[in-house]
């Protein structure tokens, strides 16, 4: 009879403690994936800030160089495509789109050399820079939310309790062209 | 048998030799390499660079005190040697986030940046100070401090564009500064050798005047000795109060000195510019 008491307590008192341990590790993996969706926003919130800087850049860059309509028009199509995107994953490319159109933009301004000393496109092209340059800084801070998250429901043991409930992992990453960060900038 | 054994000692010695002195080579680049973690936040000027003179580091010191006293924001000042080939705005974000600049959750602070040999600045401004200094307004005031930076004069660059984005900022939060702006101060008129070259004339002029004074027991070669010395006295305690004078404001409430950045974030807003 004590026997089966005693058998009895260690069960309950195992079962309480793996539980226990069960609950703090999903705990603990909540918060950081819903880091990642605080930080998904952030990221977000710049992509939308600099495709809304485009339009006055663009008529400003107008207004000396009329004639480089396709310029205009890849630009008016990877805004669109931007427009339409909807999850992180589309967002990421349709922004690797507008990147380039823009990149071009400003290397079509170097031949423009009032354009280029205009005090008005001066500041505006700060905000873009500004612009692009938050995104670099918020995509950063979101692959590291990202990798910490993945990281943390690929070790074990935390990979069974996160295989128990259904933390999957995300690969919505951020991926930097090695080459375009090497790129000449642009100086004005 | 003594001859073949001294020349691989010889050999040995050589390479030892060659080792110490590519070692000395070495050693420079190995020191300068970047190591930005290494950067620690001294006050609210970090003179890593060394380009900025005792006045304008104090007066610039000063301001940032009073500016953070009035309102709350934290500004600063940062000079290095080098990127080492990496994008400024990285490298300003980085030290941003690793000084902490601004309270935390508030994130008011403001990070100049200068790198002198690859004459790029940057002004990287936190979350909170964003509405109050816009990229366009940042970039714009780098641009108005190209002439002065490619005078070398970093000092009055910095007292200018610390000025600007205090009054900006003030002016913002609805409070007035107490005490002067910080002055342009000159650039420093006595060079350390200046002061070396007169401790030496000094203790020359002590010696000769003591050995002429021994040979004739007193009396004339003493006295133009005595008068030697008081010239070179003079001269060296002008020196000391030029060095120091010419930040010399006394008599304003300071606002206390730098108590350590709070811990603030930035988002990349700013801009950058080159000179």
């Amino acid at each position: 009879m004590k026997a089966i008491l005693i058998t009895l307590g260690v069960v309950v008192l195992g079962v309480l403690a793996i539980g226990g341990w069960l609950m703090g590790v999903r705990n603990d993996l909540v918060p950081q994936r819903e880091a990642i969706t605080a930080q998904w926003s952030q990221v977000d919130t710049v992509l939308q800030r600099r495709a809304d800087l485009i339009p006055n850049l663009v008529e400003t860059v107008k207004g000396y160089a009329k004639q480089e309509t396709q310029i205009f028009t890849d630009i008016a199509s990877a805004r669109a495509s931007m427009g339409g995107a909807r999850t992180p994953g589309e967002r990421i490319s349709a922004n690797g789109q507008l990147d380039s159109a823009l990149a071009r933009l400003l290397v079509v301004v170097e031949n423009y050399p009032q354009l280029k000393s205009n005090e008005n496109f001066l500041r505006l092209h700060d905000e873009i820079a500004g612009a692009e340059n938050r995104i670099a800084v918020e995509r950063h801070k979101y692959n590291e939310a990202v990798l910490k998250y993945n990281t943390a429901i690929e070790l074990f043991p935390a990979n069974v309790v996160a295989g128990m409930f259904g933390f999957t992992r995300n690969d919505a990453y951020f991926k930097v062209d090695p080459a375009k960060r090497e790129a000449p900038a642009v100086k004005f | 048998m003594k001859p073949s054994s001294a020349r691989p000692l010889a050999a040995l010695l050589l390479r030892v030799w060659g080792l110490l002195l590519a070692l000395c080579f070495l050693l420079p680049c190995a020191l300068s390499a970047a190591d930005w973690k290494a950067l620690k936040a001294t006050g609210y000027v970090n003179d890593f660079a060394g380009v900025l003179s005792p006045g304008s580091v104090r007066q610039l010191n000063d301001y940032c005190a009073r500016l953070e006293k009035a309102t709350g924001a934290q500004i600063a000042i940062v000079t290095i040697e080098t990127l080492d080939g990496e994008p400024v705005d990285e490298v300003a974000n980085l030290l941003y986030r690793q000084f902490g600049v601004g309270q935390k959750g508030k994130n008011e602070g403001a990070l100049f940046l200068l790198s002198i040999r690859d004459r790029r600045s940057r002004l990287e401004v936190g979350y909170g100070l964003e509405p109050i200094l816009p990229d366009g307004f940042a970039g714009s005031l780098l641009r108005d401090l190209r002439p002065a930076l490619r005078d070398a004069d970093y000092g009055a660059a910095m007292t200018t564009a610390v000025a600007t984005i205090g009054e900006r900022i003030a002016q913002a939060k609805g409070v007035t500064l107490t005490g002067p702006a910080p002055k342009r101060v000159e650039k420093e008129t006595h060079p350390g050798w200046v002061i070396g070259a007169l401790v030496v004339l000094l203790l020359l002029v002590a010696l000769f005047g003591a050995a002429r004074g021994n040979m004739r027991g007193g009396g004339r070669g003493s006295g133009v000795g005595d008068v030697l010395t008081g010239m070179a006295m003079g001269a060296l305690m002008n020196s000391g109060r030029g060095g120091r004078g010419s930040g010399g404001f006394g008599g304003y409430d300071s606002g206390g000195g730098f108590g350590g950045f709070g811990g603030g974030d930035s988002g990349g807003g700013g801009a950058s510019s080159s000179w």
